[in-house]
Formats: C-alpha cells, sequence, structure tokens
C-alpha cells in the first residue's frame, strides 16, 4: 500500500490545483460587459454587487491646491489604523511620533516639537483642533476611529480665506459614515502582537424619514502595562560610575476611550466627539536603587467637540447654514493642567440668483473663554484625576488668557466660460487679544481640454499665537500681537489619460513671516510634487504614487535652513483584489530622504517604511476579517527630537482585525 | 477525499453558483438600471407629459457615459432623452433629474428650486442625503440600494409604484 503514497500524494496536488483554478474562475469572474442593463428586473439589479466606477475619490473641499484624498476603501485596503497612517500615506506629508504626540511635516515645515498647531482639521465641517494648544490629535489621542471615516481629503496651502486662524499650512477634512451607511450593529475587535486590543461598537441606522443615526463607543489599550522591570535597556552613554544605577528606557503606555454621534432630522443635524487618552511614562527603571522614589508620569488629554447644524433655503436663490459649535479640552499632567474651552457660531449665506456666479458671505464668531493654566506645588503623584478648583491653597500660578474672535468673509465663484472658473475670496478676522488680519485668495481652474485641467491659486493665511506659546511671552511685551503670516501660490495641472488613469503635478511655493519656533523667523519654500494615481477594476489594481522634493530657507541664528524638512518623499501604494473585491493585498511603502536638524551635523538619516496588509471581506457574510504587517524592512524614520534624535522604536509588529456587522 | 479538498470543491461550488446568480457589475451601470426603472415605476401628471421622457444629469458627466446607453429606449412608449443640464432654468423639462458629484451649494438650490414641480429627483451624493431629493441611491456594503423620500415625492406631485416603494430600503 505504501507504493501508492506518492500517487496518491500527486493526484491530490493536480485536484487541489485544478480545484483552486475552479474556484478562482468562478469567483474571480469578471463584469459581464454586454449585459443590457434595461433587461435585469429592480430586484436583480439589487441583488447584484458592483464594481466600484473609480477609486478616485470625489473632492469635498473647493481648493484649487493638489488635494490628496484617502478614501474609507484605501482604509481598508491598507488597514491604517490611525489617523497619523492615513495622512502619511498622501504625497509629501510626514508624520513622526517623537514622544506622545503626533507631529505632521510637509512642503518645508515640519518643525519638531512643533506637533501640528499650523494645519487646521475639521471632522464633518467641525473645528477639531484643541483650543489651548491648537493642536490636531492624529494617533490614539485623536477624537475619531479610523474605521468611521469615509474620506480624509488634505488640502495643503493657506486655509484662511475660508477657515480663519491656523489654517495657515493646510486643512484637513474628515467625512464620516452615516447610520444609513452602517445600517446595523458593528462589533470590531483589533489585537496587536504585543497585546494591543481594541474594541469597538457601532450602530447606524437610517429611517424612513430619511432622519439617521450613528453611534459608536470603543476603548483601545497599547497592552505594555506589564511589569516595567521585563524589558530592561540599558543605555550605555548615561552609565557612569557616579551614577551608580542603570539608566533604562522608559516605558511607555498609551490607552484611550471614545465615544461619537452623529444623528440628523430634515435640515438639522448634530454630532458630537469625545476622547480622553492615558499616556503613562513609567521612569521606574530610571533608578534601580531606589524604586519607590522613581516616577510614573501620566498625562491626560480630553477632548470634546460637538456642532448643531441647520440648513436653509430661501427661494431659488438663497441657501443659508446656521452652525453652533462647542469645544472643551483638557490637559492634566502631575502639578499642571491646561484648559481650553470655547463656544462658538457661524452662519453662512450662499447666493446664486446671479448667472454664473457662486457667492457666499458669511459670519463667525468664536468665544476662547477659557484658556487657563495651573500649576501647584503639591506633588501629586501619578493621580488618575484632579481639579486644581478644588485645592486653590496648592496652586502656584493661574493664567487665563481668554479671548475672542469676530470674523467675516466673502468668496464668489464666477463661471466666466465653460472652461474658466475663477474665484476669489476675502476674509477679515479680529481678536481681541491679537488685533486684526485680512486673508485673500484668488484662483483660477481651467479646462484646458476635455484631460487636462490647470489650477491656479495664490493666498495668504495667519495664526495666531495659540494660548501656550502665549503663556511664555511676557504681557507687556509686543510681541504677544505678532502673527504668523504665509503667502502661498501654487499651480496644479491634472491630466486625466482616462477614468482609470490620471497624473497630478504642482508647484508651489510659500514664504512664512514671523513663525514662532524658538524665535521668530521668516522661512520660504519651494517645491513640486508628482502624484499618479490608476485604478483599474477589471484587474482589480489601484495604484497611487508620488514624489515630492522641495528645498526650503529660513534666517535662524543657527543657520539658514529648515530643520527637519526631508528634501524628497516618495510614497507608493498598490492593492490588488481577487475574487469579486473579496480578497485583497495592500502595499504601502514611504520613503522619507534625509532631514537636517539644529546643528548641521546632526542628520536623520533616509529611512523606507514598507507596511503590508491583507483583507477578506464577506467569506462569511457581513464579516470582515485584516491582518496587517508593519515595517517590514525594518527601517521606519528615526523621528526628531529638535536637538537630536528620538530613541529608536522598534516598530515592527502585526495588527489583526475582524469587524462583524449584526444586520 | 481529504477535508480539504472537499471544502476547496464545496467553496468553489457556492461561489460559481452565487456568481452565477449575480454577476458584479460597474458602479454606474446599476445606477443607470436604476434610474431606467424609476422612470419606469413613476407616474406623472398628465400635464406634464409630452412625448418623450426626459432624463437630466447634473453636475459630473461621468455617468453620463454610461447613460447613453439608454438613448433609444422607450419608457411606456415615450422615447428617452438624455441631457447634462448646466443651466438651472432648464431643469424644469426634465422628468428624471440625477444630481451627482458637484458644488454642493448650487446642488441643493438645483434640488429645492425643483421640489414643486413634478421632477423626480435623484442622487447618489451622500452629502444630500438632508436635501429634498425623492430618491438617494447608496452602497450597502458589496450591493447599492436605493431610499425613497416619499414626502418629497408626493410634494412634487409623483405617484411611485408600490413595487418602487417596497424595493426601497
Amino acid at each position: 500500500v505504501a507504493i501508492h503514497l506518492d500517487q496518491l500524494q500527486k493526484v491530490f496536488t493536480v485536484k487541489a490545483a485544478l480545484a483552486f483554478i475552479m474556484f478562482a474562475m468562478s469567483a474571480a469572474s469578471p463584469a459581464a460587459r454586454a449585459v443590457d442593463v434595461t433587461d435585469l428586473s429592480l430586484e436583480q439589479l439589487l441583488s447584484t454587487e458592483f464594481v466600484p466606477a473609480n477609486r478616485r475619490a470625489r473632492q469635498i473641499s473647493d481648493a484649487s491646491s493638489a488635494v490628496s484624498i484617502v478614501t474609507a476603501r484605501d482604509i481598508q485596503d491598507y488597514g491604517y489604523r490611525t489617523l497619523a497612517e492615513i495622512l502619511n500615506s498622501m504625497k509629501g506629508l510626514v508624520l513622526s511620533n517623537p514622544d506622545q504626540y503626533f507631529d505632521i511635516g510637509g512642503r518645508g515645515y515640519g518643525i519638531p516639537g512643533d506637533y501640528a498647531g499650523r494645519v487646521l482639521l475639521f471632522i464633518d465641517g467641525m473645528p477639531a483642533n484643541d483650543a489651548f494648544f491648537n493642536q490636531i490629535y492624529f494617533g490614539e489621542d485623536g477624537l475619531i476611529e479610523v474605521d468611521l471615516i469615509k474620506q480624509v481629503e488634505y488640502v495643503p496651502g493657506p486655509g484662511s480665506t475660508l477657515y480663519g486662524n491656523n489654517a495657515l499650512l493646510g486643512s484637513i477634512h474628515i467625512t464620516t459614515f452615516d447610520g444609513g451607511d452602517l445600517e446595523g450593529t458593528r462589533v470590531s475587535y483589533e489585537r496587536g502582537d504585543r497585546g494591543g486590543e481594541r474594541l469597538q461598537l457601532s450602530y447606524g441606522k437610517q429611517f424612513d424619514n430619511s432622519a439617521h443615526v450613528l453611534a459608536s463607543i470603543s476603548g483601545f489599550d497599547d497592552g505594555t502595562n506589564e511589569d516595567p522591570m521585563r524589558d530592561l535597556v540599558v543605555l550605555d552613554d548615561f552609565v557612569t560610575p557616579e551614577f551608580n544605577a542603570l539608566v533604562l528606557d522608559p516605558l511607555f503606555h498609551d490607552e484611550n476611550r471614545r465615544a461619537f454621534f452623529k444623528g440628523a432630522y430634515k435640515r438639522w443635524a448634530f454630532q458630537t466627539a469625545y476622547v480622553e487618552r492615558d499616556f503613562t511614562i513609567d521612569e521606574r527603571a530610571y533608578s534601580l536603587e531606589d524604586v519607590e522614589a522613581a516616577q510614573v508620569i501620566l498625562i491626560k488629554d480630553k477632548n470634546q467637540i460637538s456642532e448643531l447644524t441647520y440648513d436653509a433655503e430661501w427661494g431659488q436663490d438663497w441657501a443659508q447654514s446656521f452652525r453652533l459649535r462647542h469645544g472643551a479640552y483638557r490637559y492634566i499632567e502631575e502639578g499642571y493642567v491646561a484648559k481650553g474651552n470655547w463656544w462658538g457660531g457661524n452662519t453662512s449665506w450662499a447666493y446664486s440668483g446671479f448667472e454664473r456666479h457662486s457667492l457666499i458671505f458669511g459670519l463667525e464668531y468664536r468665544d476662547n473663554f477659557e484658556l487657563r493654566t495651573n500649576t501647584a506645588s503639591f506633588d501629586f503623584g501619578a493621580i488618575e484625576e484632579f481639579d486644581f478648583d478644588d485645592v486653590e491653597s496648592f496652586v502656584t500660578s493661574d493664567i487665563d488668557v481668554s479671548n475672542q474672535i469676530r470674523s467675516v468673509f466673502v468668496q464668489d465663484a464666477f463661471q466666466l466660460n465653460k472652461r474658466l472658473l475663477l474665484s476669489a475670496g476675502l476674509r477679515y478676522d479680529s481678536s481681541t487679544q491679537f488685533g486684526a488680519a485680512f486673508s485673500p485668495r484668488v484662483a483660477a481652474n481651467l479646462d484646458v481640454t476635455e484631460h487636462l485641467q490647470l489650477k491656479l491659486s495664490h493666498g495668504r493665511a495667519f495664526r495666531f499665537l495659540d494660548a501656550a506659546a502665549e503663556n511664555l511671552i511676557f504681557n507687556d511685551s509686543p510681541e504677544l500681537k505678532k502673527k504668523e503670516r504665509v503667502e502661498a501660490s501654487e499651480l496644479v495641472a491634472d491630466y486625466r489619460f482616462s477614468d482609470k488613469l490620471s497624473i497630478t503635478g504642482s508647484l508651489y511655493k510659500n514664504k512664512i513671516k514671523d513663525a514662532l519656533n524658538f524665535e521668530f523667523t521668516n522661512q520660504s519654500t519651494i517645491g513640486r510634487e508628482l502624484e499618479l494615481h490608476w485604478h483599474d477594476s477589471n484587474s482589480g489594481f489601484n495604484v497611487r504614487a508620488s514624489y515630492s522634493k522641495q528645498s526650503s530657507s529660513a534666517d535662524y541664528n543657527f543657520g539658514n535652513y529648515l530643520i527637519n524638512a526631508p528634501d524628497e518623499v516618495f510614497t507608493f501604494n498598490i492593492a490588488k483584489s481577487w475574487f469579486s473585491d473579496r480578497i485583497t493585498l495592500g502595499l504601502d511603502a514611504k520613503h522619507v530622504g534625509r532631514r537636517l536638524l539644529f546643528f548641521e551635523e546632526e542628520v536623520v538619516p533616509a529611512s523606507t517604511l514598507v507596511n503590508a496588509n491583507m483583507t477578506f471581506r464577506h467569506l462569511v457574510p457581513n464579516f470582515i476579517f485584516s491582518f496587517r504587517v508593519n515595517d517590514l524592512k525594518k527601517d521606519a524614520p528615526r523621528d526628531s527630537l529638535g536637538f537630536g534624535l528620538a530613541q529608536p522604536e522598534d516598530r515592527q509588529g502585526w495588527w489583526l482585525q475582524a469587524e462583524y456587522i449584526f444586520k | 477525499m481529504s477535508i480539504t479538498l472537499r471544502i476547496i470543491f464545496a467553496l468553489a461550488f457556492a461561489t460559481s453558483v452565487s456568481a452565477n446568480a449575480e454577476k458584479a457589475l460597474p458602479e454606474d451601470v446599476i445606477k443607470v438600471g436604476y434610474l431606467y426603472h424609476f422612470g419606469q415605476l413613476t407616474r406623472w401628471p398628465d400635464e406634464a407629459l409630452n412625448g418623450h421622457i426626459s432624463f437630466c444629469i447634473y453636475g459630473d458627466q461621468g455617468l453620463g457615459r454610461a447613460l447613453t446607453e439608454l438613448d433609444g429606449k422607450a419608457i411606456a412608449g415615450r422615447n428617452i432623452e438624455i441631457s447634462h443640464l448646466e443651466k438651472f432654468e432648464s431643469a424644469k423639462d426634465c422628468h428624471v433629474l440625477f444630481v451627482r458629484n458637484s458644488d454642493l451649494n448650487r446642488a441643493r438650490l438645483i434640488v429645492s428650486s425643483v421640489s414643486q414641480l413634478p421632477i423626480l429627483t435623484v442622487t447618489d451624493d451622500e452629502r444630500l442625503v438632508d436635501a429634498e431629493v425623492a430618491i438617494h441611491i447608496r452602497n450597502y456594503g458589496q450591493r447599492l440600494g436605493f431610499r425613497i423620500n416619499r414626502e418629497v415625492a408626493s410634494a412634487a406631485n409623483l405617484t411611485l409604484s408600490s413595487r418602487l416603494l417596497k424595493l426601497s430600503r
């Protein structure tokens, strides 16, 4: 009997191969091209799976710059887990995480420790930067779970004409799913190789009267809260005979809780997002000799934003929208609390009564009513929660720099003829603390041919000092009134070879005056970007590749170059789907060129980050499963701290995600 | 036969059956099919009808190409005519108005400006979910479905067949 084993194996291998081919052919049968759709009944159409027409997503903003878009499908194909990973896949942007917060860099900017204060974030139109530091949070401290995101759009260039303060270098627009997109209860679970876990519960429904709701709660724990003595890493540099202790890498622990709600009925809509993130720096290992006295530092961020909107139409030509907003941010550290509380209102009118014109006129008010810091002398240790108002006797300083901003804006888009769209806008912002700013912008979009579109724009934007910076400047200093200002121009050429293939190229130039990075400086950058997008639903390929090159200068007293600004950035994303989109393999790569730090000899070397992700969709109905491996090459970029490099961090690892929708 | 092989065969069989039953079609083709059926299953007031039935597209021209398949077809003896709107005013001559991927304010205005006219408004633009549009086409997982806003349809003096209402989400 033994002699047949080989034959048996052979037969089985052939059979298995045949079966696999049969399986592949049956599942991957392409769309029948010759179908006359009018022959199909409505019921047949309802039960027919669709192949997305064009993965080139719709642009939400009306920007004339070279916008980057990542859709929910991309998020799933590449397995992005944070907003930082999404943005890092976009052309020219570089996200880094030297300590507990992410920094964003691109088009010349990217000063370490500058966090994300020169870009604005909107979630479904709600401004989401915190009011105290004016920052965006891209990681586990971010306001929104990525699987609630339908689309992320990054608009580079000055945006103050539309959005006012802080839209200095760009704006990020997130669109979230609504109840009708989910239509059921979704449970999702994520697990990483280091024990990290996320659990999320979402519910969405659209009702017959067109009202829709979506609610989601989630919790995340990165799984590193084990005994700090377990993974000791000795840093030789610091071990001296005098300092008779081991100096060890501190342990970071990250966890969060999030909640999100949105609902709409007719012309009304309300939404709110909340996150609290606990970041623990466990430095017990710093002084092994005296573990008792060593520290565990807890840093807590709490962030919440809400918005109520009402859209009205007055007659044939007028549309008006009202927005009422509130935001509350709190940063808590041992002996230090910062609060950024604000509310605001905005109304805008759109008028279409003039032939070929789209006019918008608007008013905005923002009251940053509590921008307050407290420090205390008392050592509270790693306290879970603490309110300085309760123990006034310990408070050593209490500074409030609250202010109000009033704004008025107008813009017009004029369709001169079939090919040429001209637009112009002007916004005036007046702050009780920082004075006033004008932000003009002009743009022209020209359809040169059916395939080629050119966009030219020029504009100015500004940024008032944030409350954190303001605290560092003396009250009577004239520098208090300084604004950062940018003036930027951009030319974009968008060539669509077909529905499948397009190329976008852009040339830009920006000049920033009085940028506050360590000192007030002037900076300028010129650069170019090229992006190719190819999507072919027949073969299941989706490819996006980009190259960005820039050169910049600054008048720092230590040198005339911009810190941490890479000359070159490449991105390459490729996804291939099989079996009618049921299985997708996504590969994303990012190359960041070398960057100079404070002293020219300090260089962050070039590096290439490569991640891979495999997604299985609906193999079991309503079940989606994915597996992602990070940093395949083990060459994630070293992050810069400004005065040096952050400790190299091992980012290699995997994440597994499973979700099930109960319909 | 080994268990693995059995599973592979079973899967192959199952997917081939399901794939034959419902071959995947390009998104725009399905949407054109929907528009055709919406036109079939809607009754316009007599005074709104003439010799033809007019399908208008406002916004992105992408679907326009798929729509040309409908050119020359007829619904209840009336020839289908396809047109791309460039001016608001011409919207009043449409029977079916499909709004997609256009400037949001303009899109809102155009659908509200025709809300009292016997025009079946359709969109696949999720940003218009709260606007006065009679039928929203949207993705439901791997399939496209649609939702009907009965108030909007009845304000437009249109009668939708019960079959259409039943199949709406």
